[in-house]
C-alpha cells in the first residue's frame, strides 16, 4: 500500500486520511466509506499514492468542474498527475476542448442514439434468450458487460467479433487505475489498442462508410482548425471512446442489477409499473455513482476551506456529491421515483459524459427487456458480493431462475 | 414565470428537454436550444418549467421573473 508523508501546507484544520481505492470489499463499502469522508469535511488531504485533495460536496464539487481554468483537465486521475499520455478530448480544456466535442456531439446526442432504440433492444433479447435457456448467470458479466459492448460496437460501427478482445484490454487499463505504481500493463494495452484503430482507420479510408453510422468514417470527415484530424488525434479520439464507453456501463448496468437482485420489493415495484423504470435509473445513477474523476490545479486557491497549491491533483468523487444530504432528501435511501434528481454521476462541467445519452438510453432498454423475459431471478452467492475500486463496480451477480 | 438559461453552464446534459419537452428543446449536439436566452413560460407550463429546473445538474436554469 503507498503511502506518502503530508505536505507541510495542509493545515490541521483539513483532516488526512488514507483512502485506498484499490481495494476489493463487500458491495456498499466504498459508498459508505466515501460518505463518511463527506461528513468529516467539505476538503480532506488522502496521503493515497503521491497524496492529492479530496473535495467531498456537492457545491464545492460542481463549482469546481465549473472552473476549468483553476481545476484543469491536464490529469483526471489522482494517482496520476503528470500522465505520459493525451487523451483528446478529455484532457482538453477551454476551447479547442468545445471544437473537439462539436465534432463528437453530434454523433452522441439524443437524436442520433434515439435512432439505435430498436436495434439496441434487439441485441439485448438476443443476449437475455441465450441466457435464458441456462437457468443461471453470472448477471455482471454475461449481461452487464455483454450487452453495452455490443451496443456500442453497433452505434461505433466496429466489427463485433473484436469486442471480447477489446473488453479484456479496456479492463487491464482500469484495473491498473487505482495502482500508482506501475502503469506498464496499462501502457502495453493502450498500444494494442491503438494498433486495432490504426488497421480500422485504413480500411475506413479505403472503403468509407456512412458517417452517420460509423464513428472512423465521421472522423475521418471531421476538421479542426480547418485542417482534417491528425492520424494520431484520430487514434486517440477513437481510444478514448472506446476506454470511456465499455466499463463504465458494464459497471453502472452492473449496480442497478445489483440492486434490483438484491432487494426484491424494488424490483417488484418495476414488474407492477414499468414506467418507473427511467426514474429507477436515475436512482441508481445517483445512489451507485461509479465515476471519480479528479483535476489538476491550474493555481493556488483557497477551496473548500483548505490551501491547494498549482500542480496538485483534487479528487472529486462523484458519489460524494451524488449521496450529499445537503443536495439531496433522505440521500442515503434508495427512492425509486425520486423527483428533482439534478445527480452529477455524468459529471458537471464542460467535460460533462459525452455518452451519456447512450447510456441512459441502454440502462433503460437493458432493465426493461430483462425483466420482460425474465422478471424472477434470485442470488446464488454463498458469500457476500464483492464490489472493486479503481473504477467501482460489483465483480459477481450470480443468480438463477427456474426455466 | 420568466426563465433564464446560462449559456456558459449548460453542458447538455438534456435533463429539462426530457422531463419537461413543453417547456425546453434540444438542439443537434444535445444543448438546450434556449441557454442563453430569457423567455416567458404561460402559466399552465410554470410547473413544468419548474421539474426541468430542478432536474439539471448544472444548476444553469433560474426563474428570474
Amino acid at each position: 500500500m503507498t503511502m506518502s508523508e503530508v505536505p507541510t501546507h495542509v493545515p490541521g484544520t483539513c483532516p488526512v486520511v488514507h483512502f485506498d481505492n484499490s481495494r476489493t470489499q463487500p458491495v456498499g463499502g466504498y459508498f459508505q466509506e466515501l460518505d463518511e469522508m463527506r461528513e468529516l469535511a467539505p476538503a480532506v488531504w488522502n496521503t493515497f499514492g503521491q497524496g492529492f485533495w479530496v473535495v467531498t460536496r456537492f457545491d464545492d464539487q460542481r463549482a469546481a468542474y465549473q472552473d476549468y481554468e483553476t481545476f484543469t483537465s491536464e490529469s483526471i486521475i489522482a494517482v496520476d498527475p503528470n500522465p505520459q499520455y493525451m487523451w483528446i478530448p478529455t484532457l482538453v480544456d477551454g476551447p479547442d476542448h468545445t471544437q473537439y466535442r462539436r465534432l463528437l456531439n453530434g454523433y452522441f446526442s439524443p437524436a442520433n442514439v434515439a435512432k439505435r432504440e430498436e436495434q439496441n433492444r434487439e441485441i439485448a433479447r438476443k443476449i437475455i434468450e441465450e441466457l435464458k435457456a441456462k437457468g443461471s448467470c453470472d448477471l455482471a458479466h454475461e449481461f452487464c458487460g455483454e450487452f453495452p459492448t455490443r451496443a456500442f460496437f453497433a452505434l461505433a460501427g466496429f466489427d463485433q467479433k473484436d469486442a471480447p478482445r477489446m473488453v479484456e484490454l479496456v479492463t487491464t487499463i482500469f484495473d491498473q487505475m487505482g495502482n500508482p505504481d506501475d502503469h506498464s500493463a496499462q501502457a502495453a494495452a493502450a498500444g494494442e489498442i491503438s494498433e486495432y484503430f490504426a488497421k480500422l482507420l485504413e480500411d475506413r479510408r479505403a472503403n468509407p462508410r456512412d458517417p452517420s453510422t460509423d464513428l472512423a468514417s465521421h472522423l475521418l470527415t471531421c476538421t479542426f482548425n480547418g485542417e482534417p484530424l491528425t492520424q494520431e488525434t484520430l487514434l486517440n479520439i477513437l481510444g478514448v471512446i472506446i476506454l470511456a464507453g465499455l466499463d463504465t456501463m458494464k459497471c453502472q448496468l452492473g449496480y442497478s442489477f445489483y440492486h434490483l437482485a438484491t432487494f426484491p420489493e424494488d424490483r417488484q415495484r418495476i414488474l407492477d409499473d414499468p414506467s418507473l423504470i427511467p426514474s429507477f435509473v436515475e436512482e441508481s445513477l445517483r445512489y451507485y455513482t461509479i465515476v471519480q474523476p479528479a483535476r489538476k490545479l491550474g493555481k493556488d486557491v483557497e477551496f473548500a476551506g483548505c490551501p491547494m497549491k498549482k500542480g496538485e491533483m483534487v479528487l472529486l468523487d462523484l458519489a460524494q456529491s451524488c449521496r450529499d444530504p445537503e443536495a439531496f432528501p433522505e440521500a442515503d435511501k434508495f427512492i425509486i421515483d425520486r423527483q428533482n434528481n439534478k445527480h452529477l454521476a455524468f459529471g458537471p462541467g464542460a467535460h460533462r459524459c459525452m455518452g451519456s445519452h447512450l447510456a441512459r438510453q441502454e440502462l433503460v432498454v437493458a432493465i426493461e427487456e430483462w425483466h420482460k423475459a425474465i422478471p424472477n431471478y434470485e442470488l446464488t452467492n454463498t458469500e457476500p458480493l464483492t464490489e472493486h475500486g479503481g473504477q467501482r463496480g460489483v465483480n459477481s451477480i450470480p443468480v438463477r431462475w427456474d426455466i | 414565470m420568466r426563465i433564464a438559461i446560462n449559456e456558459a453552464l449548460c453542458s447538455g446534459h438534456g435533463r429539462c428537454y426530457v422531463l419537461a419537452p413543453e417547456v425546453y428543446t434540444a438542439d443537434d449536439e444535445g444543448f438546450v436550444v434556449q441557454r442563453g436566452t430569457e423567455f416567458d413560460v404561460p402559466a399552465e407550463l410554470e410547473e413544468k418549467a419548474r421539474i426541468g429546473l430542478e432536474a439539471c445538474p448544472e444548476g444553469c436554469i433560474s426563474i428570474v421573473g
